[in-house]
C-alpha cells in the first residue's frame, strides 16, 4: 500500500507584523525591514496576479440603453428619482395630483380612496407635530443653543449635549416614520436619512416642525456639534 | 457634464434631473470598468449588473455622506466595491480555517492534501510559462471559489495598491479587524497556492522584483 503524497511544503507561520509587511509588499510599497521570506512570497504572488489578470466571464454587459433604462426604473421605484407622476405633480399637472406609489405616510392604507390616504397623512403630520412640540418642551434639552447652521443636504446642529440631542431627534424622526439611521464620524454624532423624491408635503412639514430644512435630494444628513460654552461673565 | 465634487453635491441637494444625468454619465463613461470588475469577481454579467446598480442607488441614497473635498468617482468606486464584497459574502458564508484549539480543521487539511494530489509536474521538470500560468490560475480560482471576498480583495490590493485605510473603508471594519482580515487573506490563500508555490520554489533564489502598481 503506497503512502499518501505529502502536501507541498508551506511557508512558515506568520506573525501579525510579518503579515503587514507581506501585505504592504503585495501592494507595491517598499518595506526595507521585511524578512526575506515575506519579501519573496509577496513578490511572487504580486507578479503572478499582475501577469495573470482575471478573465471576465464570456459574454458582456447588457446594451447601454437597456442597462440605463433598467437602472433608471429601479431608481424611480426606490425613490432616488421622481416618478413621472411625481414630476407632473410638481409641475402642477392636474391629472397627476394623486400619487401613484405608496409613500411612507400611506403605509397600511390598501384602499384607493384619497380620503383615508390624506387622513393618514394628516394624522401622521399631527403626530410629528406633537413629537416635535414634546421634544422642544422636554426639560433639560438645550433649545436655545440648538440651531441649524447649514441648509444643504448636510445640516449641522449645535447643542450643549450633541449625543443626547441626536438621540432625541433620532427618536422623533423614527417615530414620524422617517428612514433615519445614526452614525458617528470623527467623534461627531450624526443621523443619515433616506428620503423620497420629491419629498411629500407632510414629510417636508414634519422636518420643518423639527427645525430642519427639507432637502431637494433623496438624502439628508444631520451632524450634531457641541455648542460653544458661553463666556464667563465679568464680576 | 463634469463629474466634479461640486456637481455631485449639487445633484445630491437638488435631486431629480441632476441625479439622472449623473446616473447616465457615470454608466456611459465608467460603467464598463465597474461591470467588468463585478463580473470578474461574481463570474456572471447578470449578477454584476444587479450589484453595480445596487451600488448606484446606494450612492444617491447616501450621497449626503460624501464630503465634498474628494473625488466623487473614487467614492462611487468604493461603494461599488463595498457592495460587491457584500454580494460575495452573501454567496458563501465564511468558514473558519482553524478549530477552537488553533489547529487546521479537518476540512482544510483535506483540502491541502487534495490540492497536493492533483497532477502537478515535478519541480525538476522544465515548465513553460503557460504551464505556470495554468497552475496559478487553477490554484487561485479554487481560492476564489471558496473565499471570494478574500481573493477579490487580494487582487485589488495588488492592482490598485490599496492600503489598510482603503481596506477598512471597503470592509467597514475597525483597524484591528482589518489587520486580522489581512492576516486571514494570507493564511487562507496559502493552502490553495501550495501547488504553485511548489512549482516556483526552485526559482525562488531569484524572486521577481515587485513592481509598482
Amino acid at each position: 500500500m503506497s503512502q499518501p503524497p505529502q502536501p507541498p511544503e508551506l511557508p512558515p507561520p506568520a506573525d501579525p507584523d510579518d503579515d503587514q509587511h507581506w501585505f504592504d509588499l503585495l501592494a507595491g510599497r517598499s518595506v526595507p525591514d521585511a524578512p526575506a521570506a515575506a519579501r519573496a512570497e509577496a513578490a511572487w504572488l504580486r507578479t503572478a496576479l499582475l501577469s495573470y489578470r482575471t478573465h471576465a466571464p464570456t459574454g458582456g454587459p447588457a446594451a447601454g440603453d437597456v442597462r440605463i433604462a433598467r437602472l433608471l426604473a429601479r431608481a424611480r421605484a426606490e425613490g432616488v428619482l421622481p416618478t413621472v407622476a411625481d414630476t407632473r405633480q410638481l409641475s402642477g399637472t392636474p391629472a397627476a395630483r394623486q400619487p401613484t406609489r405608496a409613500l411612507w405616510w400611506q403605509a397600511g392604507d390598501g384602499s384607493n380612496s384619497r380620503v383615508p390616504r390624506w387622513g393618514a397623512a394628516l394624522a401622521a403630520s399631527l403626530a410629528v407635530l406633537g413629537v416635535g412640540v414634546l421634544l422642544l418642551r422636554q426639560p433639560g434639552i438645550d433649545t436655545g443653543g440648538s440651531e441649524v447652521m447649514r441648509g444643504a443636504a448636510v445640516q449641522q446642529i449645535s447643542a450643549a449635549d450633541p449625543a443626547q440631542r441626536r438621540a432625541q431627534v433620532l427618536q422623533a424622526l423614527q417615530a414620524a416614520g422617517f428612514d433615519a439611521q445614526p452614525f458617528d464620524r470623527l467623534g461627531r454624532p450624526g443621523i443619515d436619512m433616506a428620503l423620497p423624491v420629491p419629498l411629500p408635503a407632510a414629510q417636508a412639514q414634519a422636518l420643518r416642525t423639527m427645525g430642519l430644512n427639507p432637502p431637494g435630494g433623496p438624502a439628508l444628513q444631520l451632524e450634531f456639534l457641541a455648542a460653544p460654552q458661553p463666556a464667563a461673565s465679568a464680576p | 457634464m463634469n463629474l466634479t465634487a461640486e456637481s455631485f453635491a449639487q445633484a445630491c441637494r437638488e435631486g431629480g434631473a441632476r441625479i439622472e444625468t449623473w446616473l447616465r454619465v457615470v454608466d456611459r463613461e465608467h460603467g464598463a470598468r465597474f461591470y467588468r470588475e463585478a463580473a470578474s469577481a461574481l463570474r456572471s454579467w447578470h449578477a454584476a449588473e444587479d450589484v453595480v446598480q445596487d451600488a448606484m442607488l446606494k450612492v444617491w441614497q447616501r450621497c449626503a455622506t460624501f464630503h465634498g473635498t474628494g473625488d466623487p468617482l473614487a467614492w462611487i468606486h468604493t461603494v461599488v466595491r463595498h457592495t460587491l464584497l457584500d454580494a460575495l459574502r452573501q454567496r458563501r458564508p465564511e468558514q473558519p480555517l482553524q478549530d477552537e484549539d488553533g489547529e487546521l480543521t479537518d476540512q482544510v487539511q483535506d483540502a491541502v492534501l487534495d490540492l497536493s494530489e492533483q497532477a502537478v509536474p515535478t519541480p525538476e521538470q522544465r515548465l513553460s510559462e503557460q504551464q505556470v500560468e495554468a497552475v496559478f490560475r487553477g490554484c487561485f480560482d479554487r481560492f476564489h471559489a471558496d473565499h471570494p471576498e478574500h481573493a477579490t480583495v487580494l487582487r485589488w490590493v495588488v492592482e490598485d495598491g490599496l492600503d489598510n485605510t482603503a481596506i477598512e473603508l471597503l470592509l467597514g471594519r475597525s483597524p484591528g479587524a482589518t489587520r486580522e482580515f489581512i492576516s486571514q487573506c494570507r493564511k487562507k490563500a496559502r493552502p490553495y497556492l501550495a501547488d504553485w508555490h511548489a512549482l516556483v520554489r526552485p526559482l525562488a533564489s531569484n524572486p521577481p522584483r515587485a513592481t509598482a502598481p
